[in-house]
């Protein structure tokens, strides 16, 4: 190592709490405990889906779908929910239909030997086609009250989707680093053919990151969906660059062979302390995806650098 | 001597521990083994030998399981066997060093040395996928310390590891399953004479212990100092395998170009 990644991991760092300081300059409501908690909850759902989308980054796939899914699946707990399914098989039916989904895709890409990026986009546009055409455009309403604990509950002084989010990003480090699905993932994103030859089954690693990128995704969908009280077929729309860019930023190698989830948790923090802070300061949102667009280009120039810097096998 | 080829290759059939018949491999087209035979017999070093693009390699992915053979047969103890992938040659005993070396750049070395079957924790006598670490950490660090190399952290990315430690990584990765078959493909092509050295005392070690080996060089002064017999391929066929006793290096470099003794 990673005198490089340290050093990334540090400046992203400092550059949260600059950004921290600049805000609380600019406004006086940025820097209350009240805020604090906001920032938490925009970027739970970052998180969420950043985590899946770290595995999936890992072995030198993407996954374009992951906002697509976001919505199908909420869409399709939202029916279930207005059916009268209860709120446990509710929920369990929408991050089951994000798995399926994320299943589709890993089959395409493992068993069909499609390029990922080419699978996932493809999903993308039908997945969000699906929720369109299913609910007609308009927004499922009037969903139970008790789902809303789940955007917008509270668990002691943190908020649940918080809480729920510190949950994943615990469950995929322990994963990543402690178990053989975690190394077996990291292999074939380095090498392949090299991990085939020692016996890893590439192919079923490959499916299983894409269910698990697709059951996140569909898990923040339930956080969004209890939020608004509210499932709409846009949600989730441009998230894929806002998930891609936390992940690359935080260290996570386009190149494969490596995942970092707090990295990724760094990189939605901040993302998420920009989009709330220039909202305060009244940024337009749209100004939002110009920082992101750039930040990300950024990331990605510093993953070539980091990989130039070392010699590669 | 082309009449010894013969001769030994009736002999071998009887105390051969894998023997390949009739070996076929194209690609796209072009073929790569053309009915190549190999035999090799229990406890010896059997050195391959042949012109880039002899077909060397592509005979021992054939063996670990790699590549599938278009046409023959692969015997074990004069049993015939099918290997369909890398996880059938391991089960059967058979480890492989590949000429790439087939590592992971960006996992770190113990993670390297246990791609694939990892050792892991059982939790109130219940298996789990969970890794003991220190396990592996310490095992890798005592197979390591067997080759002469005591200086490496097991916790370090391949990627940063020279040439030569990294070949000692995929030769220990090789020995911590204790293979009754070795196949070493140009094993010593990226190190240091000193390591050299060492690597090719280990390889007679493993001898000593019982293990067969078949090992790829292109060095003939290399394939005199560890084989007992060699194998020459051209073109995709053994065209000659016999005891090395009794010859010198030129014998075996004008089989390799001329194509005949
Ligand atoms: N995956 C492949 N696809 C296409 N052709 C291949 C492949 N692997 C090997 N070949 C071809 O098969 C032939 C034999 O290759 P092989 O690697 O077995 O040679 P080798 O004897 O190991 O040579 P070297 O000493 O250079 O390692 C070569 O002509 C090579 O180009
Ligand atoms: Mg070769």
């Amino acid at each position: 190592m990673k005198r490089f990644e340290r050093l990334q991991r540090l400046g992203l760092f400092i550059f949260l709490v600059a950004m921290c300081l600049f805000f609380s300059f600019m406004s006086p409501y940025f820097a209350t405990w009240e805020n604090f908690t906001n920032i938490l909850v925009q970027s739970a759902v970052l998180i969420i889906v950043g985590a899946g989308v770290t595995l999936v980054i890992a072995t030198a796939g993407i996954d374009l779908s992951i906002g697509s899914i976001l919505a199908l699946s909420s869409i399709i707990m939202a029916a279930a929910l207005k059916a009268g399914a209860g709120l446990f098989a509710g929920v369990a039916l929408g991050i089951l239909s994000g798995a399926v989904m994320g299943l589709v895709n890993g089959l395409g890409v493992a068993g069909l030997g499609i390029s990922p990026f080419i699978v996932t986009l493809g999903a993308a546009g039908i997945y969000r086609a699906l929720a369109l055409i299913f609910t007609d455009a308009r927004p499922i309403y009037g969903l139970p009250l008790d789902l809303r604990f789940w955007g917008t509950g509270s668990l002691g002084p943190f908020p649940v989707s918080a809480v729920i989010a510190f949950a994943v990003v615990l469950a995929a480090s322990l994963l990543i680093a402690w178990t053989r699905f975690g190394v077996n993932l990291r292999a074939v994103g380095d090498n392949p053919q090299g991990a085939f030859r020692m016996g890893v089954p590439i192919r079923r690693v490959l499916v299983w990151v894409y269910v698990l990128s697709g059951a996140a995704a569909a898990l923040a969908g339930v956080v969004v969906t209890a939020r608004l009280n509210t499932a709409e077929a846009i949600a989730g729309l441009g998230m894929e660059l806002e998930a891609i860019a936390a992940v690359v930023m935080g260290g996570t190698s386009f190149f494969g062979g490596e995942a970092s989830i707090s990295g990724t948790l760094l990189g939605a923090l901040i993302i998420g302390t920009l989009a709330n802070g220039l909202t305060i300061i009244n940024v337009p949102s749209y100004y939002q995806q110009l920082v992101i667009g750039i930040v990300f280009i950024l990331a990605v120039l510093a993953d070539r650098i980091k990989r130039r810097e070392s010699n590669i096998i | 001597m082309i009449n010894q080829t013969r001769e030994t290759a009736g002999a071998l059939m009887a105390d051969a521990l894998v023997q390949l018949k009739g070996i076929e491999k194209h690609f796209s087209g072009k073929i790569a083994l053309d009915r190549a035979e190999l035999a090799l017999r229990r406890g010896e070093i059997l050195g391959l030998v042949g012109d880039n693009g002899a077909g060397k390699s592509t005979m021992l992915k054939i063996i670990s399981g790699v590549l599938k053979k278009d046409a023959g047969e692969i015997l074990m103890e004069g049993q015939a066997v099918r290997i369909n992938s890398p996880v059938h040659s391991r089960g059967l005993g058979i480890e492989m060093v590949y000429q790439d070396l087939s590592l992971c750049g960006s996992l770190n070395v113990w993670e390297n040395i246990f791609l694939g079957r990892y050792q892991t924790r059982s939790f109130f006598k219940m298996p789990s996928p969970v890794l003991d670490k220190r396990k592996m950490i310490k095992m890798t660090v005592e197979t390591m310390a067997s080759l002469g190399i005591r200086r490496l952290d097991a916790n370090a990315p391949v990627r940063n590891l020279s040439g030569g430690e990294q070949q000692a990584v995929a030769i220990c990765r090789c020995l911590l399953f204790h293979p009754r078959v070795i196949l070493l493909d140009e094993p010593t092509a990226s190190m240091a004479l000193k390591e050299r050295q060492k690597v090719l005392e280990l390889v007679r070690g493993l001898k000593e212990r019982g293990r067969s080996i078949i090992m790829v060089t292109h060095n003939l002064e290399e394939l005199f100092q560890v084989a007992d017999r060699a194998a020459v391929f051209k073109e995709g066929r053994a065209i000659w395998q016999g005891p090395l006793r009794g010859l010198k290096p030129d014998d075996v470099a004008r089989m390799m170009f001329v194509g005949k003794a």
